[in-house]
Order: structure tokens, then sequence, then C-alpha cells
């Protein structure tokens, strides 16, 4: 049946460049479909075009009692290892500085609609991603995206992916300078550059104006530049190595002062040096941050320097230095004072959270709260209306996934207000402990361990209740949830973050978060948190209660919260919230083992029940609490000023979870390191039960790379990064030892059925 | 003829205090628990933080089913996204036994307690299709015979058809029993 297509109706009016790449990109879907062309090659190529795997991708989903087939129409075709074809995956599209125009929102609206569930979601990079995306329908959709001027290349994928800069770049009162054409100009010209197609991972890339504020996180990026004035001069503080992931760094000043000239040529050596030095093989060692803690970043600084010397100076290098107005926001309104009077309801609130006044006299920036980033088309529609009316195509999205609407004229404040309220928008509280972050956690990620949107929207709902009420030091508390250790939510540089992860308790599984405190927001990420337990999920609730009563309560004088958590000491912190930790029966609260918003009974992936109901301890959860608790105490060593002994306790907790493991599968070990460590491996390693679907085997090698070693003159840094592994190590541990219950229930049953 | 695949009904909920978005969610766990309605289905999930938005949705290979509350009335949305097919007549009667079914489904699961109930005075039909079928008084032209016949076909009466909503949004008719 012959009807027209978007790809008849646009290609004349697209691009040539992104055209020919669309359709080169169709082709190859075609030929997967054909089996023409590898599933693993085909992966990365979808992946470099932003088309992710999403949740159940596998073609299986646990109905709460057992895995369940997905019976897809295609069959076993596949879109990559282990990925069903017809199942429906995540598009990212990259929005460069978060910029975005009303016609990009009306587009953004239109392909929800169409080819997702009716929601944009906002990621805490500044994307836009759609969910449940049949791969089939991914041409059109870049191509009605190219259409406004968005492309999806390299939006996942060993690539750059979106470059993020602050939202008030051009507005914001600390700035020296507009970072947006810079970071503009950086987008565009490693897009699609050949110095940046072999990367063995991922790099992200970030602009701020300032050092103090957190709008960039330009810490926990893999390039960070901070816009800075010298002798007249503009130029940038370039930082490198910074990430968050399973082990967080915090990056490293690798210039004080790069020029404009020579910011891009700089970034392109780095991109250079991480193609050829940076891991390949073990993704779990793959980003620039590993190459950057390996060499130190003085070798690396030599290095990057001798590559800028091979690198010759090109126009595309300075050519955006002729055109920094080109990304200038001009007001579609005068400039006014907001008029005395009587103001709708809730204004004043709302007013005193989410509207900045502008360095530019009598416009405001107003941030616009979107519930864990989700909007729906119909809101999009009505944005895009209120910016035509407001403030043009001056939009933005955060890192807080939210929006921002710019060069608000200030008297159109109640206004908009009002508007932005019938379409249920108005809410106060963005910035603050209300405006809870999140990635998508188990909802729609393939990695996700825990239900991180789930305990997002029950503490956002929770505290917008109390929000009058609060504490005004509490109000400006930040939130932020993950639900894996890949830490897309940022967890490590909140006030408060919490991290999924999943226990064994007689043989069920049960939903967690570990609690990570101490984690600085700003000064760009300046520090990380570290966490003191891990807590079931349902009563995470309970745990923000005690921790900010109390901060209320013991706070001397201006205290920050992350001073506060300091001077208190893990100890006392843990002790608060170690009741909540012991865990009931399944029988006593079966509530504790199902997730936030899912009421099938907590699994991961296909594990189960597991083998023991009843009520009996089995001996290897007391050596994997024994574990868990040294952790805890390497924690308090580094706190102490021990960075050596606690990078020694942080190991010791790695070989205790080891050889708890291996006891449980029956193996004879004894209190020697080189034998729990080669039993470990035989026993627990070779068949795949302390193994990661993902991760593969990364978590072994945090053991076996400290053993062994000497820990005298460990660094903090350092310290800190072996508790992190440590950590890792014993939630992998829990989930391996439910591995081992589940094989064993496996073996039973065949025997059943062989006796039969 | 244009082969129509995004295709949408909407059978309005009688609103009721006994019910959340939050009652939702164990009921489609359920459906795909048991394999209710012959779907292919993957997952759920949960907009009910989101003001007037899908609310909670099941998500199929071939549609999905959701809570919707957009401009603020609540109904049962089933979208057609892929795998229709026949004339466009079958395609729209087909999409709305689809949405019969899923409400029956509802209106009877047991932990709702039969606080759930569905109109039958008037009803949203349309396409979310805006190459094919924007939401204009061209596309009405074009589709609304086969609109009016499916109507027919499965309520048993002739219906009166508005086209309703925003240009910018999908093809939107409310139908109601003549």
């Amino acid at each position: 049946m012959a009807s027209r297509t978007w790809k008849t109706h646009l290609d004349s009016q697209l691009p040539k460049a992104m055209a020919d790449e669309i359709n080169v990109f169709e082709t190859e879907l075609e030929l997967r479909q054909k089996g023409k062309l590898e599933e693993k090659l085909f992966a990365e190529t979808r992946l470099r075009r932003g088309v992710y795997g999403q949740r159940y991708d596998n073609g299986l989903r646990h109905d709460g009692e057992a895995q369940q087939p997905i019976p897809f129409p295609s069959g076993e075709l596949t879109k990559g290892p282990m990925t069903m074809w017809d199942a429906p995956g995540m598009q990212r599209i990259k929005v460069p500085y978060g910029g975005l125009t009303a016609a990009q929102l009306e587009m953004i609206a239109d392909l929800a609609e169409e080819y997702s569930d009716g929601i944009a979601h906002i990621t805490t990079r500044q994307d836009f991603q759609f969910h449940f995306i049949h791969i089939e329908d991914t041409p059109d959709l870049m191509r009605r995206l190219a259409a406004v001027d968005i492309t999806t290349r390299e939006a996942c994928g060993n690539s750059v992916r979106n470059i993020t800069a602050c939202p008030r770049a051009g507005v914001c009162h600390d700035e020296p300078f507009d970072t947006t054409p810079y970071a503009k100009a950086m987008a565009d010209f490693l897009l699609g550059h050949p110095d940046t197609q072999d990367f063995g991972r991922k790099v992200k890339i970030a602009f701020s104006g300032c050092r103090d504020h957190a709008c960039a996180l330009t810490n926990i990026h893999d390039i960070g530049a901070i816009g800075v004035n010298r002798a007249g001069k503009r130029g940038f503080e370039f930082y490198v190595g910074g990430g968050l992931g399973a082990v967080p760094h915090q990056a490293k000043l690798l210039e004080e002062f790069v020029s404009e000239e020579e910011l891009l040529p700089l970034s392109q050596a780095v991109c250079r040096v991480f193609a050829r030095l940076g891991e390949k093989t073990n993704r779990a060692r793959a980003r620039l941050k590993f190459v950057v803690a390996k060499l130190g970043i003085e070798e690396f600084r030599r290095i990057v320097a001798e590559e800028r010397k091979l690198i010759p100076n090109a126009p595309e290098h300075t050519a955006y230095l002729g055109m920094l107005h080109a990304t200038d926001e001009k007001p579609i309104k005068v400039s006014s004072l907001l008029r005395k009077g009587r103001y709708p309801e809730g204004f004043e609130a709302w007013r005193s959270t989410n509207v900045y006044q502008q360095r530019q006299s009598g416009y405001s920036l107003v941030t616009i709260k979107c519930p864990l980033g989700d909007l729906t088309s119909a809101q999009l529609r009505a944005l895009a209306d209120l910016a035509r009316k407001f403030c043009g195509d001056t939009i933005r999205t955060t890192i807080e996934q939210n929006l921002v609407f710019r060069w608000v004229s200030n008297d159109d404040l109640p206004a908009l207000y009002t508007l932005l309220g019938a379409i249920g928008l108005n809410a106060p509280g963005a910035g603050t402990i209300v405006d809870v972050t999140s990635c998508p956690g188990t909802d729609t990620c393939k990695l996700g361990i825990s239900a991180s949107r789930g305990l997002a929207a029950e503490l956002g709902t929770r505290l917008a209740e109390q929000a009058l009420t609060l504490d005004k030091s509490v109000q400006e508390l930040r939130i932020k949830v993950s639900g894996c250790f890949n830490s897309c939510g940022q967890h490590h540089v909140g006030d408060l973050g919490f991290l999924g992860a999943s226990r064994a308790v007689n043989g069920r599984r049960v939903p967690n978060f570990q609690v990570v405190l101490g984690g600085q927001w700003k000064e760009n990420g300046g520090a990380y948190g570290l966490a003191i337990g891990s807590v079931p999920s349902k009563r995470i609730p309970d745990v923000v209660t005690r921790l900010t009563e109390r901060f209320v309560r013991e706070r001397v004088q201006e205290e920050s919260f992350q001073t506060f958590i300091q001077r208190i000491g893990k100890l006392a912190l843990r002790k608060m919230v170690e009741d909540l930790i012991e865990m009931p029966t399944y029988q006593e609260a079966p509530g504790l083992y199902r997730d936030w918003g899912d009421p099938r009974e907590y699994t991961i992936g296909d594990l189960g029940v597991g083998e023991c109901a009843g009520e009996v301890v089995p001996f290897v959860e007391f050596g994997l609490a024994a574990a868990e608790r040294q952790v805890f105490e390497a924690s308090t060593l580094l706190e102490a000023g021990d960075p050596s002994g606690a990078a020694e306790r942080a190991y010791r907790a790695m070989l205790h979870a080891a050889q708890a493991l291996t006891r449980h599968v029956g193996a004879f070990v004894t209190d020697a390191p080189d034998d729990i460590v080669a039993q470990f491996r035989t026993y627990l390693v070779e068949p795949k039960f302390f193994w990661d679907p993902f991760a593969g085997e990364k978590f072994v090698h945090y053991l076996t790379r400290v053993h062994g070693t000497t820990f005298e003159g460990v660094t903090s840094e350092r310290a800190h990064q072996r508790i992190e592994e440590a950590q890792l190590f014993v939630d992998a541990s829990n989930q391996a030892y439910a591995r081992v219950g589940e094989a064993r229930q496996k073996a039973a049953a065949d025997a059943k059925v062989v006796t039969a | 003829m244009i082969d129509l695949q995004r295709i949408f009904v909407k059978i309005f909920a009688t609103p009721s205090d006994k019910v959340s978005q939050e009652d939702f969610v164990p009921v489609f766990h359920s459906f795909i628990k048991e394999k209710k309605l012959g779907e292919v289905w993957v997952d759920v999930t949960n907009y009910a933080h989101v003001q007037h938005g899908p609310g909670v949705v099941l998500i199929a290979h071939h549609a999905q089913y959701a809570m919707d509350e957009a401009d603020g009335r609540l109904g049962l949305l089933y979208s057609r996204k892929r795998g229709s097919s026949g004339t466009l007549t079958e395609r729209f009667s087909d999409a709305l036994m689809r949405a019969h079914d899923a409400a029956r489904e509802l209106a009877s699961a047991p932990s709702l307690q039969q606080s759930l109930t569905f109109r039958g005075d008037e009803l949203l039909i349309g396409a979310q299709d805006k190459l094919l079928a924007p939401n204009s008084d061209k596309t009405l032209a074009l589709l609304h015979a086969p609109i009016a016949e499916a109507l027919e076909n499965t309520r048993g009466k002739p219906h009166t058809l508005t086209r309703i909503g925003d240009p910018r949004g999908p093809f939107t008719l409310l139908a109601s029993p003549r």
C-alpha cells in the first residue's frame, strides 16, 4: 500500500549530510534485518545514533513469580547481542548546551506522541529521551528531528556525548563571559570528527561560567572548561579525567588558562590521546579518568602537549571566533519592573525558588520544574506557545531535569506563573529538596537495580507536602537518586544521595539503596559523598526524615550539610539508620520485598525466590554483613585521616565477602588471602556466579588488582576509590549469593524431573 | 488508500473518588501475567506524577493502553502503534473493539471493586500521524466515512463526529451516538 513517507517528504529539505547519514542508517537497519550485518557492528552503529536498549530487551520479563519470554513477532532477530529486534528501546537526542527553540519543543511533542508513550523525558545531561521506541521508527524520527536542526548522532555509544553547559550562561551574574558559543563550537567541531571515532568508551564534556556554583558540574566530566578572563583575554580553566560511575574521580586541572584559540585543538589533542591510550577491551576501565589516574596528571599533560604539537593549526579551530555572537539571544519583550500589587496565589513562593534575576536589568530566568523530568506532548506544545509569548527561543534544559525560560520581562512573571499553572508546571521548589533528580532506574533502564524514579517520586511528593514547614536549611538540600552504580542520577554529588542496590535475606531479594552522604553539589560538584549503609528502599523516606530533622536540631550556626555530616561522623550517622537496615522476614513485612511502584516481588533479571524461606539465616549472610561493616569501617578510617588503613580495610572487606561466598559453595578455604583469591576464582568467578551480565568480571578486578599490593602511601582520593570499589564488590557478592541459590533450586528441580 | 497505522480510541471513565492511578498498576501487571487481551505485552509504566498525562500505561508490542488524563478527563486510551491491516474501516473497527475489550476487563478487575465505570455517551477516536492524518478538515474529509462506518459497525448506532483539539496535535474526533 503506497503512502507518503517522511523520507520522501523531508529528504530534499534536510541538509544533505544529515539526510545521507540517516539514509545510510536506514540501509544498515535493513541489512541487519536480512542478516547481512553482524549484530555487534549494528549495535554500535545504532548506539552512535542514540538508539539505545531498554529493560526486557533480551525478550524476557519476570512477572513476579517466574521469568517469562516475550513472544515478539520478529522471533530471534536481534539488533545487538542479547537484544531482540522488536523489543522497545530508548532514543536519546542531543541538545547541545541544553538550548532549544519553540519549534523544537513542538517537534519533540509530535515524536513523543507518535513513536513513544506520550512523554518526553529530560535527562541529567540536558538531553531528551523517548522510551518504548521501535527500531524501525528511528530513521523517520531522526529525519523529523533533523528538520528542526537536532541530531541524535553520537548521543550514545563510544563517542563524545552531549556537551552540556550552565543554563544561566549569558545571563549569570558571576560569569566573566557567555560560554554558550564555545560549547556550541565544541559540539560542532567534535561531532563526527575522525579523532573521536575510536574511543574505548564515551567522553562527556561540560562548560561552566564560574567555579563556585554547580550549574554544569565540570568536576564530574571527562573534560570540563570553566570560563576565565586573564589580562582582558578570554580563556578557560581546563579540567580532565573527572567522572562518576562505579568509582568516581574528581577532574584534574590540565591547564590554568587555555586561550579561546587553543580550546578546540587542545580538546582534539585530549581526544587523540584518549583514543590511543584508553582501555579498549575492559569497558570497566575504559574512561578517560582511568588514563589520567594511571599516568598521573603531569605525565598526561606532557603527552597531551606533545600531541598538540602534532596537530597542525586549522581554520576550523578558530573559525567560530568570528561568529561568537551567533548564539546571542534577543529578548522579545522590553525589560520591566515587577509591579507591586496582588499576585496570584502561590506566586511569591514560586518566585522565591524558581526565578533568578538576570544580570540584565528587568529580566528573569524562570525555572520550570518538571516532575522527574517528564513532559507530555500537550505540555510541550503549550510551553512552545508560552515561549513565543514571553521569551522567544531562549529555552534551555538543565542537569536537574528541568526547563528554563530566559529573558522573561519581570512584569510578565505573574502572567507566566498563571499560565504555567494551567498546564501543571508552576510548582515551586526548583533547585530545592523537593526537586529530586533521578535516572530512569528499573522503570526502563536495563542496568537498573532499584526503582530510582519510584523513590524519587515518593520523596518528592512527601517533601512537597511539607514544603511550607520545612526549615530553610533543609529546603536548600539536594537529593539525587541513581538506580545502579553507573550513577546517572549523580548521587555522588547530592547532599543526600541514594544508589540502587539489592540484598539477599533468607534467600529472598530486597530492593535497597545505599545512603551516600556528604557530596558537594556546589563548586561544580566539588566533593563526593561516601556510603553509610544500605537500607531497604521502602525505608529511605525514614532515612531522609531522620537525617534532616537531626540537621535542623544540631546544626551549628550556618553550618552546611556537608560540614554537619563530617562533624557528626559516619559512625554516628550509621547508628541513626542501623535499625532500618535490620530486615524482618518476608512473612512479617512482605512490602519491604517489593520496590516502589511495582507490585511484583522484587527480582533482578531472572532471579526469583531463593533457596530458603525459613527463619534460619545462612552463615554466608553473616559473612556478607561483616564485609559490609568493614567497608563502612574503611570509610570511617578515611574520615579519621588514615587513607592507608582505609584502603587496607576496604581490601579486607572484599576478601571477607569472597571467603564467605567460597565457603558457601562448599569449598574448603583457609584464611590465607592467596588461598581465598584462588578458590574464589575457581568456585565463584569461573562458573560465573560472581559475574555481572553487563560489567562482566569488572568487580572481580577490584579485588585482584589490590591483592598482594601494599597500602602504604595511598592517597585519600585513591582510598576513597578503593572504598567505592569494595562497596560494589560487596553488592556484587550479594547478587552472586542469590545466583548460587537459584542454581541450587534449578538443580533440585532438574533432579526431581529425572527422578520422576 | 493511506496506510494508517497509529490509530487511537479513548473511552471516557466516569469520575470516581474511589479509584486512583496507583490502583491501575497492579491491574495492568495482572493483564501481563494472565496474558489478557491477546497482546504481546512488554511492561507497565507510571506517569501519575504528570498533570493531565497518560497516567499508568500498559505497553504492548503493537499498542499501548493508558489510563489517560489528557484535558483532565480520565479514560482508557488505546493507541495502536503498528501492525494495523485491512481497510481503514477495518482498522478503526479493530481499534474500537480492542479499546472496548480492555475497558471491560478493567471495569471487572477484582481489585478495583467495580469502582471504575466507562461512559457510552461519547468517546474520542483519531490518528496520531502528522504526515498522513494531520488534525485538519482535509483529514476529516478523508477519514469521516470509515470512522463513521466503524463506529456504527461496532457500537450499533450512527454517531455524530466533531473534529476537536490543537491543530498541531493528533487528528481527533469527538464521537457521540445520535
